[in-house]
This record gives C-alpha cells, structure tokens and sequence, in this order.
C-alpha cells in the first residue's frame, strides 16, 4: 500500500480550484428569484466533485465542509429548500473557507482548521432556519427474507441459531416462520445493522439465491398485504418461481443503476423479480415499482438518477489538462526548429538555385511549415481574458458591500485572447486597478445623486487587440481624479512637480510609491501601496499603463500589454560587428539622413529633422560604447521609433532584415542590463540582443535637455 | 569531458577512507584552482561571445548554448592573472550554480582529482585579489599548490555582478 498519492494531489489541487472557481460565478449568476435549475445543478456537481476527491486524497476537513454544502445544495436544487440571499453569501463564504483550505494543503500558508465546524455550523444554519418540508429519513428496520434448505425441526433450529447469532450485535426478530404454504423465513433486524454483515450471516444457513434484504418501512406500511404477498405469490408454483429468477435475472439488470433501493441486494436477481412481481400485484410496493417502469414519478429515490444523468454531458469537453511545463517545453523546441531551419536556409542560399531546385523548394516547405507549427504551438498557451475577468464580479460585489457603494460590473471582450503566463500575472496588478476604481472612482450614491448621475455606478472592464498588443482597460464613472489634490501631495511628497505639467504627467504621479490622495486609510486602500507596484508590475511583463481622466465623468486606466512573452516580429540591424534586435512594434520607419537633414545643438548634432519633425538622435555606438561603428550621422541608417507618443530616431550602422525571434531571458543566468530587454538566438547561432526600446528613447528625451 | 561521469564518480565517498570529494582543478596563469566538481556541467572551447555593453571588463558577454543565454565570466581579467589572450586552447567550464548556467574563460583544465577533507588546509588571511572568503582552503598535491574555491559562492558574489542586486538580497 505504498502508492504515492501526492503524485495526484497536483492534479486534485487544479481540479478542485476550477470546481471552486466554476461555482463562484455560478452562485454570483444565479437569479434569486427564479434559479435556473441547470446552474443549480453545476454548482451542485461542482460541490460533490470536490466532496468526491477530497475525501479520496484524505483531505478531511475538505470534505467535511463540501458534504454539509452539498446536501444544502442538493436540496435547494430539488426545490425542497427556497434559496435566499444570505445563503448565497454563506456559500461564497464557504467557498472562501475551502479555498484557504485548499492552499494551506497546497503548502500556501497556515491551514485554519478553527474554521470548518464554524462554517459547516452556519451551513447547516441554513437548513435549520428554513421551513424544512423535507422529513429526515426515518431510520428503518431491515426485513431479511430468505428460504432454509431444510426441513421441520432442523430449520427451526438453524433459525434459532441465527437469530442468537444476529442478537448478539442487533436486536433481531421473526416476524414471518416458514409453513406449508411457504418455505420463507423473514427477520427483522435493527436498523442499524449493516446488510452486507446481516447477508454474510445468512448464507451460512439459507440459499443464497433467496436472500433478500430490504429496508422494513415500505413492507411496514403496506401492513399484512405486503406478508400477504409472502404467504400468497407462492402459491403459484414454486418451481415456476425459481424458473422465473433464471429467467429475469439477465433482463432486469440495465435497470439495476437507477435504483438506489437495490443497493442492499446487489446481484439478488430473485429479489429483483419478485418486485416487478409485486408491481404487477399492487401498490404494496412503491419502491421496487421504480424499477421495471422507467416512466415512473420522480420520487424521492429517483433523485440519484437525476443526479447521475446529467454527468455524462459535463464529461463531453474537448479539452486535456497539460503542464505548462510541457508547452514551454515544446515552445523551446519548436524556437530551436525555427533556428535550425534559419541556418540551413542561410546555408542554402549559397548554393545554385538551378542545380539544388528541390533542395530550395523542400527548405521553403519546411519554412512553411515550421511557422505554422510555431503559431500553433503559440496558440496552445493562449487563453481567453474571460479567466480573469470572472473572478471581478465577486470582488466588486464584496467591496461594494464593504463600502456601501453601489455597483455595476460590465465585462466586455472576454473572449480575447492573451498568453497564459501573461494571464496569471496581469490578474493581480488588474485588481489593484479595479479596487482603486471601486474605492476612489466611484462615488457614494448620496453624492452621486447630488451631481445628478444614477446610485448606482458603473465599472468597465474592457479587453481588445490593438497591433500586436492587447489592451485591457479598466473605467469607471466616478468623480475622476483631482489635480490640485495630486499636485499637492505630490510637493507634500517632495517630487519634483510644476503647475505646467500636462494632466497625463500628473495622472501618471498616483503610480509614484507611497503615493495616495485617499483622505483616510482603509482597509480597501489609501496606504499608497498597491499603484506603484501594479506599474512595476505591468512593466515588467513589457507592457504600459495610461490613465485618462475628467472631473466628474471619470477615469479610465489603459493596460497595454505585448499578446505574448515568448516571440516577437523583430528588425535586426548592425552596429559594429554587433547585431541588435528592435521590436518592430516600435519601428516606424528607416531612413538614411542627408547632411541637411541633421541639425545641431550647442555644436553637438543631436537632431534629425524627419518630415517637419524634429526628433533627437540616440546612437547606439554611444549608449552601448561598440567601437568600430560608422559615427557619421549621414552614413549610417536613423530608425525612427515611437514609445507612448514620444518619438526618437535610432543611429545604427545598417539594416540587416526582419525576422521573429523566440526571446530568451537575459535575467535567468545573468541579470538586467539598461537598454536591454532581452537575447534571442540568430539564425548562425550567435545570440543577438533585444533592445529595450522604452529605455532608449527615454534616454534621447534625459539627453536633450543636457545638450541644449 | 564527459561530466556526467565526474558526477557520478564524485557523489562517492573515498574508498581510502575519510571523506573525499572529487575537484577538477584549472589554471588561471601560474595558479592552479580547485572547484567541486559536482558544479561542472561541460567543458568546451571558447568561442567569442556577444558582448553586452556597459557590463564590466570581465564580462565577456553571453553565448548560446543549445538554447539557453549564458553569460561568460573571464576569471583572468578578473582575477587579473595570466595573459587574457584566447587560444584554442582557451577553455570554458560551464558551470550550474544553483539555478543558473555560468560560463568562466580559464587558461587551461589540468584534471580531476580526488580530495579528502582533510587534506585541505584553510587558507592563511592574505591580500589576494580573490578575497578569501570564496577560498575553501589550500591543498598541496605532488608539491602543487592547489587553492580550493568555493566557485558558487564566488559566482553569486556582489562583486562578480552576475546577479540583480533585488535576487541577491
């Protein structure tokens, strides 16, 4: 018994997170007034899944919450409990609880087992408090019933026996003695006997084949027409009976599943038989009338069935669950491919086109073909924003309780689709931006009636592609932000500020750290802790932020974000004997300046003047110190680039070509270096560098100033 | 050349008794270094790397190596021992330091040789321009003088700069 089961703890972990995660938005869709009876079922079956593996794995406390939810849930889902509003809360309370569960088994900080009874107590508070139509399931007896190979005394005895036998764990009594008419015997065993054990006992004496056992109360209820029934269907024959088990005991089995009854005699065909027997003879039996009628009402029992059925369909996705790992391994290989076709391209091209004409068309192929591969590889680790996005409702909902707002929560363009890892890190800086809307944006309703707008106010959450990048914006309707109030922290703070700076200079101050305008610290925000990060944050995924804002219509955040962190369309050019590559996001065009194209300032030449524009000059051989470079400013090449609206033009040597590189990270063995963002491999399996080009211009722009 | 057979070899203990380890040992000019063997992932020749502008002069720049971007360190320029003229004989040891790959540039790879803890004598202070700290000791083998260098801890070192300062900390 040494299976080592953390192996499948991983996969138990991911499953039950998606299971909790499903049914968080689940609960927070659901119409109070009229639920819709599928999503009751989901989140149902999410609940007993994790019950499920939970209680597999040993995750105890796990499981015990999960159960008292899942009968709370399983009956509001049949309609015999009303849902309520707080029982909402409580279940997303719960599901908090078994998410902080989940972690600390995960090894994510402390397990707070003080929290489960509490919850499993308020849970079941729920049940209590409702008007309960739903009896509990009394406790009932067993009837055992089975026919004795022997005759007179020698049965009588071995009767005697067993029920010793039996006494000595239950209390046990014969209520039914074999006679002439018939040869069964029927005992009545306390209801907490366990039948498996009861039927174990039994086979010692009495043939097998006629062993029933079945809860006491439906034959208890139908008095003696149900013993009638003993006394009397054996009148037919007996033999014909025993023909009879022979006979059913291979139909009646597809029926067998539905029926939970039949859990207590398993593989009894006779006993199956003998009911549709007594379904045809009268109503004595509801129970096993189930069986043989698949029309039948929706009882109580028949619960499980419906329980059961819809699992099937849950199971039709087309989708597998893969490590990343895996993916970004296989992204790996598929970049080392690209190299590798690069070089035998490069190699190729030496020779005849004439006289290696296949050898060229199978090297065009295999280029084809190592794209498409590249994309679809890509493609893998894209997902939808949407897994972000859903967990917003929740937080909007419990902060906008916490104080007292009202809000609107729009999503738009979930579908749109970025890199997983960018996935993961863009959820915590977007929800940063979203509590800062939430808390700072937004108005109390009071106010915002006074300024005319509607209590209730709105948050967007919008995501879209734009060239190469995907942005996700996040606005509100709020007060917008206040100037004056940011420029005097700001000289509070000791920055450098000046009434001339532009509105998107001061917006752009609230990401300073420490920075908040927040009168008073909550618990939301107003330590100044959060925004500064959230830019560090989105910065280092390479992407940007812009705030656009107007006094009492609102604010809107724009996250710019690269789609994905593993390639890019590059434009590699040469300085020295050094080629670097610019992200072509960036480029907007290349030109070869002419003497009078080139002005100077203070005697340095540090201007171009590209069409009517004047654009500072960054050359690459100074930034970098490469010796051995053109330093003429009208010999070599001015790539003219654009960063957040500012423009520079780059000085290299030459153009090389365009490529897409897989990027590799500088950082994993080495360390940042100013300017640079990071390395790929050419296609003669040197590395080339990636410039970072936000630096470089911002080092034109720190220049300027210094040479004018 | 075959690393992964040093590897194998050095996780034994020695059979002469005591506890050894095995260390392959380079030259850096005159001197001749000692580094724990099990920090060695291949040798290869050097090859000219790409250079990284504005990094120190030991720097070498990085490489490719099937894949993955590893910085190379020439140990001569920082050491400043030996002529840092590059041969082709001039050799790289790659090295795995905890999770990252390094490359050092040194003269030459004399061999791999099996050492007990306490045929390493600590190392006297002395003004060296590898600080003592990164020295594990000194060993003298057939009247070699072979100085035993904690190489992980002298990679990750502030001084070599082959790590942001915020991963440091």
């Amino acid at each position: 018994m040494s299976i080592d089961m953390s192996q499948f703890y991983q996969v138990f972990f991911e499953e039950a997170q998606e299971h909790l995660d499903d049914m968080e938005s689940l609960l927070l869709e659901l119409d109070l007034g009229d639920p819709d009876p599928e999503q009751l079922n989901a989140i149902f079956r999410a609940a007993h899944s994790i019950k499920g593996s939970a209680g597999t794995f040993g995750f105890t406390d796990l499981a015990e919450v999960t159960h008292v939810l899942e009968n709370l849930l399983d009956r509001i889902r049949k309609g015999e409990l009303a849902l309520r509003p707080e029982m909402i809360d409580t279940f997303l309370d719960a599901g908090d609880v078994l998410k902080h569960l989940l972690a600390a088994h995960r090894g994510d900080g402390e397990a707070d087992p003080s929290q489960v009874a509490p919850m499993c107590k308020r849970l079941s508070g729920l049940t209590a408090s409702a008007s309960s139509p739903a009896p509990a399931m009394p406790a009932e007896a067993l009837d055992a019933s089975f026919v004795l190979d022997l005759d007179g005394d020698a049965a009588t005895k071995a009767v005697e026996n067993l029920v010793a036998e039996l006494g000595q764990h239950w209390t046990v009594e014969v209520i039914a003695r074999a006679n002439a008419a018939d040869d069964r015997w029927c005992l009545r065993v306390a209801a907490e006997a366990d039948p498996e054990i009861v039927r174990g006992m039994l086979e010692f004496v009495a043939r097998s084949d006629s062993i029933r056992i079945r809860p006491a109360g439906s034959i208890a209820t139908t008095d003696d027409g149900a013993y009638g029934f003993f006394n009397d269907a054996p009148a037919a024959p007996k033999i014909e009976a025993d023909e009879s088990w022979g006979l059913f005991s291979d139909e009646p089995k597809a029926a067998v599943p539905p029926a939970p009854s039949l859990d207590t005699a398993p593989g009894s065909a006779g006993g199956i038989t003998l009911s549709a027997q007594a379904g045809s003879e009268g109503d004595g039996f509801g129970f096993f009338v189930d069986v043989p009628t698949p029309a039948a009402e929706p009882t109580e029992m028949s619960g499980a069935a419906r329980r059961a059925a819809p699992k099937p369909a849950g199971g039709g996705e087309t989708s597998i669950r893969v490590d990343v790992d895996k993916v970004d391994q296989l992204i790996n290989l598929i970049g080392e491919l690209v190299i590798t076709q690069a070089m035998l391209a490069q190699s190729a091209s030496t020779l005849d086109p004439v006289e290696f004409e296949r050898l060229h068309n199978g090297l065009a192929q295999l280029e084809r073909n190592t794209r498409d591969m590249q994309e679809s590889v890509m493609a893998i680790r894209m997902m939808p924003i949407s897994v972000v996005f859903t967990r917003f409702p929740r937080v909007v909902r419990d902060l906008a309780q916490k104080l007292g707002k009202q809000i609107e929560l729009k999503t738009l363009g979930e579908g749109t689709e970025l890199d997983k890892s960018l996935i993961e890190r863009i959820s915590d800086p977007l929800t940063h931006l979203v509590r800062n809307s939430l808390d700072h944006g937004v108005e109390m309703p009071g106010d915002r009636i006074a300024r005319g707008k509607s209590p209730v106010g709105i948050i967007t959450l919008k995501a879209y592609h734009q060239s190469g990048n995907i942005v996700i914006e996040v606005g509100d309707d709020g007060a917008g932000l206040n100037r004056e109030k940011i420029l005097g922290k700001a000289r509070e703070k000791g920055l450098a500020v000046h009434d001339q700076m532009t509105d998107g200079e001061v917006w752009l101050l609230i990401f300073e750290p420490g920075f908040s305008t927040a009168d008073v610290v909550t618990e939301v925000s107003g330590r100044g802790v959060g925004m500064d990060v959230v830019k560090r944050n989105i910065s280092a995924m390479g992407g940007r932020v812009e705030i656009e804002s107007m006094t009492g219509i609102g604010t809107r955040m724009t996250v710019r974000l690269p789609l994905t962190l593993a390639i890019l369309d590059g434009l590699s050019v040469a300085a020295g004997k050094e080629t670097y590559i610019i992200p072509l996001g960036y480029v907007i065009e290349s030109l070869q300046a002419e003497r009078g194209m080139i002005k100077s300032v203070s005697g340095v030449e540090r201007l171009v003047q590209v069409r009517g524009e004047y654009l500072p000059v960054v050359a690459l051989y100074e930034v970098f110190g490469i010796p051995g470079t053109i330093t003429r400013l009208d010999q070599g090449i001015m790539v003219v680039l654009e960063v957040d609206g500012v423009k520079a033009a780059l000085f290299i040597d030459a153009l090389v070509g365009q490529h897409q590189v897989v990027i590799k990270s500088l950082e994993s063995n080495y360390r940042k270096v100013a300017g640079i963002s990071g390395a790929t491999i050419m296609g003669d399996g040197h590395v080339a560098l990636i410039l970072d080009v936000a630096a470089l211009v911002q080092m034109a722009k720190s220049a300027l100033p210094a040479a004018a | 050349m075959v690393p992964e057979q040093h590897a194998a070899m050095g996780k034994g203990a020695g059979e002469e008794g005591g506890y050894a380890q095995e260390y392959l040992t380079y030259t850096l000019g005159p001197e001749e270094y000692a580094i724990d063997i099990l920090k060695v992932q291949e040798i290869r020749g050097y090859e000219p790397p790409t250079t990284i502008a504005n990094a120190p002069r030991f720097l070498k720049g990085v490489l490719n190596l099937r894949g993955t971007i590893v910085p190379i360190v020439d140990l001569r320029i920082k050491f400043n021992v030996g002529k840092a003229d590059y041969t082709p004989f001039t050799v790289v040891i790659i090295l795995n330091i905890g999770s990252r790959v390094v490359g050092i540039v040194v003269d030459s790879v004399s061999d791999v040789t099996r050492l007990r803890q306490e045929q390493i004598r600590p190392a006297p202070e002395f003004a060296a321009t590898v600080d003592t700290k990164y020295i594990n000791g000194l060993c003298t083998l057939d009247e070699r003088m072979l100085i035993v260098v904690d190489i992980e801890r002298l990679m990750l070192s502030h001084e070599m700069a082959l790590v942001d300062a915020a991963q440091n900390a």
